[in-house]
């Protein structure tokens, strides 16, 4: 079956491939059983992973806007982008907000973003859940869920949001952004990777994130994974030499991680090279970012090393102009000082607003069978909310239906599963 | 003595024309036939890692769960529509085609059109769901522009739950009908030109001629198409749904095959998901079994 990493793990990992376990405690949870090491795990972002609203540099130039700070303002400034010509072609040829169909996942234009203002934590149409007034509960049915529904479904009224959403997904999303006809949008953090890196090259358009807008009266919580999750890498018990997966990621670690010279950082990293090595892991982007930061504020890089140095001299080639390709537009998204990186760590988590997943690797039966179902009325009963199939208290319905479902079993055997601490 | 001799001959000179029949008679024995033994999974508490028959048996409790899961019911009723009118279009379409392709006197232009109308059945679904999702924009596709000439309104074909149904079924009927004709021309040119001769001379015009010679003499062809089409009933067409539909129109656009997928495959419930590829196997069953019989019975139709 798989094989015991244990002693392999202990003899031949380099002290600073041991030093992950101090750093990720959680993921190297998700991989011991009964203190034994099965695996090795990938270790993403999970900071990174909430929701950010993004927003097109020139559009905000051209219609004398600033980034929105509330809902009003949002949907104020979607008015605009959807009014006022921000592209200045004479036509109306333009959205406000850009929505992808799958409007609970938490990619490109879902409205994530939106319902996290109100409170609700959500990420997939089946994630996540919390403990919130001391109890297990899920994402999607809170009661404030209604006012952002609301809001979604005032915009698409007003024409704000493309009538035709509901039948377009990510890709197409992809295409109106391209072609210049999107300007605003919640997506993760990998932004400047994709796909806003298509109008960075063709026009020189600089798309930024920004925190996402908060709504007066609500506390704002964003959702991300258990770190106790994800992806992770095993090794068959008939391997003859499992400390060779050691040694390959030992090499992984001295040529991508621990490395200070640009050149194979860019070939390694940068241009995934990486991911043509059998066994490789992520960089946390999270554990260097605090000393980035402080090298932001000092101006200066010196002290950095390895990976940070790396990213401090995209981050600072870009916003100098020496350095302008794809590579150093989508370092800077994520890691400049009001990057996504910076929204999550400085303002997400100190305004206690992360909320992570409790569903992690014991899974309730019940979920299994029935969460196909259950992220498919969320689906369906969002979306006939905002477009207007169904009015705004058919979510009351909605709730009592998802708990009917399989929801409220699932609720309660969690919390057998997940007892609070 | 002889006979015998000469049915070993027979068997000699036609060996090689069995042998072709061989890469058919394996891939049928392996991916139809051998997979067959998968379905015993329909009745297990499934694991992948304790194998086909390492899991727990727990007899008809997947088929349980599929029939009491919210919405099958409307899945169910869906598909068997969709089914339905696609079957229908499916015969009529191509059958009205090749008639009035046969009336057409220039050969070139005959072989022409049946070549363009042919096309379409060899794009997947995934390019033509790209093409139709921008045909059919409300707000920038041809044809609600061209609809919008003759002064109606735009219509949401892929996102209004009245129109999505009906737009799989004609679209389907698009994509298949070039094909499917091309087996009913193949069936017109087999009946006796020499009946036509005679119904000329005994004053039959072209209607009547299409009335008593054509139509009873591809009948059997029709009745053929149709008892193969029947065993399709719970397939409303995975691979054009699932790429055309979205939440806003699973009310009236969800089928089996999405639905089971959707919890199934993507959440790897496959116990559920064969017990959901096993029911829907026993459906067609039923209905080419009552297909065959009724085809029987009242076109004097046997396949056996």
């Amino acid at each position: 079956m798989i094989a015991n990493l244990t002693d392999v793990f202990e003899a031949y990992a380099l002290d600073g491939v041991k030093e992950y376990r101090e750093k990720f405690p959680e993921s190297f949870e998700g991989v011991t059983f009964d203190g034994k090491m099965y695996a090795f795990p990938y270790m993403n972002d999970n900071f990174h992973q909430t929701p950010f609203l993004w927003i097109r540099d020139d559009w905000l130039e051209n219609t004398g806007s600033k980034a929105p700070e509330t809902v009003e303002e949002m949907v104020e400034l979607a008015r605009m982008f959807k009014n006022s010509d921000p592209d200045g072609n004479g036509r109306s040829d333009t959205w406000g907000l850009g929505v992808n169909k799958n409007i609970a996942a938490s990619d490109l234009g879902s409205i994530t973003g939106l319902l996290s203002a109100y409170g609700i934590p959500g990420r997939q149409n089946n994630a996540i859940f919390y403990r919130r007034n001391g109890k297990i509960t899920f994402a999607y049915i809170q009661e404030e869920a209604k006012a952002a529904l609301a809001v979604a479904r005032d915009m698409y009224a007003e024409g704000l949001i493309d009538p035709e959403f509901t039948v377009k997904d990510a890709s197409i999303l992809e295409q109106d952004i391209a072609s210049g006809s999107l300007g605003m949008l919640y997506h993760m953090n990998w932004g400047t990777w994709y796909p806003f890196n298509l109008i960075y090259e063709s026009d020189d358009v600089i798309t930024r994130p920004y925190p996402i807008p908060k709504a007066e009266g609500y506390e704002y919580k964003v959702g991300i994974e258990d770190s106790r999750t994800g992806d992770v890498f095993m090794v068959s018990s008939s391997c003859k030499n499992p400390e060779a997966v050691i040694k390959i990621l030992n090499l992984y670690y001295n040529t991508v991680e621990a490395s200070s010279d640009a050149d194979s950082f860019i070939t390694y990293w940068s241009d995934e090279q990486y991911r043509l090595c059998p066994i490789y892991v992520g960089i946390p982007t999270e554990l260097y970012a605090p000393d980035l930061f402080e090298a932001f504020e000092k101006g200066s890089g010196d002290e950095l090393s390895g990976t940070a140095k790396s990213y401090y001299g995209y981050v600072k080639g870009f916003e100098d102009g020496s350095a302008t390709d794809a590579n150093a537009y989508g370092t800077w998204g994520q890691m400049f000082d009001r990057g996504s990186m910076a929204i999550a760590l400085k303002d997400y988590r100190n305004d206690n607003a992360i909320v992570s997943n409790i569903l992690s690797n014991d899974i309730p039966e019940i979920w299994l069978q029935n969460n196909g179902t259950l992220g498919t009325m969320v689906d369906t009963a969002y979306t006939d909310i905002i477009v207007g199939n169904k009015p705004l208290d058919s979510f009351d319905q909605f709730v009592k239906d998802w708990l009917a479902a399989g929801g409220q079993q699932t609720l309660d055997e969690m919390e057998r599963l997940y007892p609070a601490e | 003595m002889n006979k015998n001799l000469r049915r070993k001959d027979r068997l000699l000179r036609e060996l090689p024309l069995h042998f072709m029949l061989l890469p058919a008679i394996i891939l049928v024995a392996v991916y139809s036939y051998g997979s067959m033994i998968g379905t015993v999974i329909a009745f297990q508490k499934f694991i992948p890692a304790n194998g086909l028959f390492g899991s727990d048996w727990i007899g008809f409790s997947n088929f349980r769960n599929l029939f009491t899961m919210p919405n099958i019911w409307q899945v169910l009723r869906n598909t068997v529509a969709i089914s339905l009118f696609k079957m229908a279009g499916g015969v009529i379409v191509p059958v009205v085609f090749a008639l009035l392709l046969n009336e057409v006197a220039s050969r070139f232009a005959k072989r022409s059109l049946q070549t363009i109308v042919y096309l379409p059945n060899f794009l997947s679904w995934v390019i033509l769901a790209g093409i139709f999702t921008d045909i059919l924009s409300p707000g920038t596709g041809i044809i609600n522009m061209l609809l919008g000439k003759i002064g109606i309104q735009p219509i949401f074909f892929l996102g209004s739950q009245t129109w999505f149904p009906i737009t799989m079924v004609l679209t389907d009927i698009w994509k298949t009908f070039g094909f499917n004709s091309v087996i009913y021309l193949a069936a017109l040119t087999s009946i006796d030109p020499s009946l036509y001769e005679s119904a000329e001379i005994d004053g039959a015009g072209r209607w009547k001629q299409t009335l008593h010679i054509t139509l009873p003499g591809i009948l059997s062809t029709m009745v053929l198409m149709t008892v193969l089409a029947m065993g399709n009933i719970l397939n409303g067409g995975f691979d054009q749904i699932y790429n055309l539909y979205s939440p806003s129109v699973y009310a009236t656009g969800d089928i089996l095959d999405t639905f089971v997928f959707r919890l199934g495959i993507q959440n790897a419930q496959y116990a559920l998901s064969t017990a959901a590829g096993l029911f829907k196997s026993a459906v067609s069953l039923i209905f080419i079994a009552a297909s065959y019989w009724l085809a029987d019975k009242f076109a004097g139709y046997r396949i056996f």
